[in-house]
């Protein structure tokens, strides 16, 4: 009887399903977003103990390495690596980002971040030579591209000749997936991130007598020689002009975004942080520590965001409770006759109760297969990478 | 009580909790097989007797008997399963759910209450009650694709479900004009003699009172003191 009156009063039994949905729905997505949110963010920064920067926002610095995210920071340099790596103790891992392949984040790294994050390929090899570009999962199967196959990285301004234009890479190989921001970054050595920088370039014979024509020439010294922008260097790196790659700087200089430390103890940690916390230009942070920094700023949103949901739930159940007793009133007529054939008012209530359980049992299916579809159809929603 | 007596009822004394009237019955007899009309105008307190006698209220003192049984000895749950084994009722405006089929609102007693059975046989009685008033290819439909004739018989086969010794109609015809009258009361006489029901009908309709075979004024069986 209940489902008959249930499905007589469809428009009606079909709103208050559809509001309930709702009221289940918000909370359990936000839920789920936020249980994946810290989830995946702890996970990343439980196997990043240490990364170093220059001295400012330190949500910048960690999400800029860790998540490839773009950063303010200004940039360290290569020299600092090589002092963290002359201690001799952990592994430091330079990180170059900023540019980007196919809308993809280039980044520019050394073979040791492969072997610290546990990444390996399932197609292809790592990136050896200078040139060669190692794709995450999700950017290979975006892209549909593989080992052999070529990679534009996107040229910072077309308008401007100046600026380094696109630079041909070279699939070497695809990672398997992890479901971190690995799988949606293109992986160089860090030289080839110089390379699309335009730090490292690389052209033809410009010393030789007559290899030039004079008004190419801006001007000679002693033992340099200054040409025009219009000098065409390469934008692909190949066997045979590999060796014709250079850079007009000290390696020293040559920018970071990040260095990523892995020490080899606590005690290690513990006296890096020390003299990096007591430079002026440079930090060292504990990932998992900003991490949960964050965290709790997202927690204040999610309590907010419980809260706002426990108020659409009881104004719900008000509005449930307008319902079931303009229900009731509407009916007393009805009840009052099944009362008088001889059914008893609690089974008269029972008809009303097991009409609503009804309607919450459907509403919250109705949340379920909701929060499965979001997932399903949705991940963008629901993930963080 | 004798054999013959079905319902009787002596010093029935009845407030109204919200102290609308108190209600006082002497001395009630309805015997089996008997059709008898209570008239009274509307108001008067019609509806409240027919719930007295039948247990839907309970009254304060006195004592009723019904087909064998002291009801105001009996508690709720026990009056309850008396009535619907006891009595049918059709109700002014028929009182149908709209939400059920013919088949369903006449067997709605089973429907409702845990003291009777839903079985075949009771279906096979619902499906003969509906073919000897005519309403056997209407047993899918719902209620509001009837007409008022039909919705009477469906209240009619709902009251007789339950083989009841006893039929109460309040009112039945309130709403009918006076070909519609007449034909309903014919069909109600008709099964009621079919089942040998006793029939009570309290009506404020003088021109049926002729049908009956006792005709009772409400003020006679009823007192009220408001």
């Amino acid at each position: 009887m209940a489902g008959a009156h249930a499905r007589h009063h469809r428009w009606r039994s079909l709103l208050l399903t559809f509001c309930l949905t709702v009221a289940f729905l918000l909370p359990a997505t936000t839920r789920q977003l936020m249980s994946r949110y810290e989830r995946d963010l702890s996970a990343r920064a439980d196997t990043t103990p240490l990364v170093a920067g220059t001295r400012g926002n330190r949500f910048d610095l960690t999400l800029g390495a860790l998540y490839f995210r773009q950063s303010a920071l200004e940039p360290v340099h290569m020299g600092l690596l090589e002092q963290i790596q002359d201690r001799g103790r952990g592994v430091a891992v330079p990180l170059h980002t900023g540019h980007l392949a196919r809308e993809a984040t280039l980044v520019g790294t050394s073979l040791e971040y492969y072997e610290q994050r546990g990444l390996r390929t399932v197609t292809g090899s790592l990136p050896m030579m200078i040139g060669d570009a190692l794709l995450g999962s999700a950017v290979a199967a975006r892209l549909g591209l593989g080992p052999g196959d070529g990679l534009n990285s996107d040229p910072t301004n077309l308008y401007d000749i100046n600026q380094p234009g696109a630079t041909r890479l070279s699939v070497c190989g695809v990672l398997a997936p992890t479901a971190t921001p690995d799988d949606d970054a293109v992986f160089v050595d860090i030289k080839t991130a110089w390379m699309v920088s335009g730090l490292v370039h690389g052209h033809g014979d410009v010393t030789s007598p007559g290899a030039l024509e004079e008004d190419m020439i801006l001007s000679r010294g002693e033992d340099s020689l200054s040409v025009s922008p219009a000098l065409i260097e390469h934008d692909q790196v190949s066997e045979e002009n590999l060796w014709d790659f250079h850079l007009h700087a000290s390696p020293e200089e040559l920018p970071l975004t990040a260095i990523l430390y892995f020490p080899a103890d606590d005690k290690d940690a513990t006296i890096l942080k020390a003299e990096f916390n007591r430079s002026a230009v440079h930090q060292m942070v504990g990932p998992r520590k900003v991490v949960d920094e964050l965290l709790n700023y997202a927690f204040k949103i999610k309590r907010l965001l419980d809260g706002v949901a426990l108020v659409l739930i009881i104004s719900t159940l008000i509005f449930g409770g307008l319902v079931l007793s303009l229900t009731a009133r509407l009916r007393k007529e009805e009840f009052d006759m099944l009362h008088a054939i001889g059914c008893s008012r609690s089974a008269t209530w029972k008809l009303v109760a097991l009409e609503l359980a009804g309607i919450v049992t459907l509403a919250a299916a109705g949340a379920a297969v909701g929060l499965i579809l979001l997932i399903t159809l949705a991940p963008d929603l629901i993930r963080v990478f | 009580m004798t054999d013959r007596a079905l319902l009787t009822a002596e010093a029935l004394r009845f407030a109204y909790p919200e102290g609308r009237f108190v209600a006082h019955v002497p001395r009630f007899r309805l015997d089996r097989g008997e059709r008898v009309a209570c008239v009274g105008s509307s108001g008067a307190g019609k509806t409240t007797l027919l719930h007295l006698l039948t247990g839907v209220l309970r009254a304060d003192s006195g004592r009723i008997e019904l087909n064998g049984a002291r009801l105001t000895d009996l508690d709720e749950e026990s009056r309850r399963a008396l009535r619907i084994r006891t009595v049918g009722m059709v109700f002014q405006q028929f009182a149908l759910l709209d939400y059920l089929c013919v088949l369903d609102n006449i067997l709605l007693p089973y429907l409702v209450s845990e003291a009777l059975d839903l079985d075949a046989t009771v279906r096979e009685r619902a499906r003969s009650l509906a073919e000897a008033t005519g309403i056997e290819a209407l047993l899918d439909r719902k209620p509001g694709q009837l007409s008022q004739g039909e919705r009477q018989r469906v209240a009619l086969c709902r009251a007789l479900v339950t083989e009841p010794p006893l039929v109460l109609a309040d009112e039945p015809t309130g709403n009918l004009d006076a070909t519609r009258t007449d034909a309903a009361m014919d069909l109600l006489f008709e099964v009621c003699a079919r089942h040998g029901s006793t029939l009570l009908v309290v009506t404020h309709d003088t021109r049926l009172l002729e049908r009956f075979d006792r005709v009772l004024q409400l003020e006679e069986c009823m007192q009220v003191t408001r």
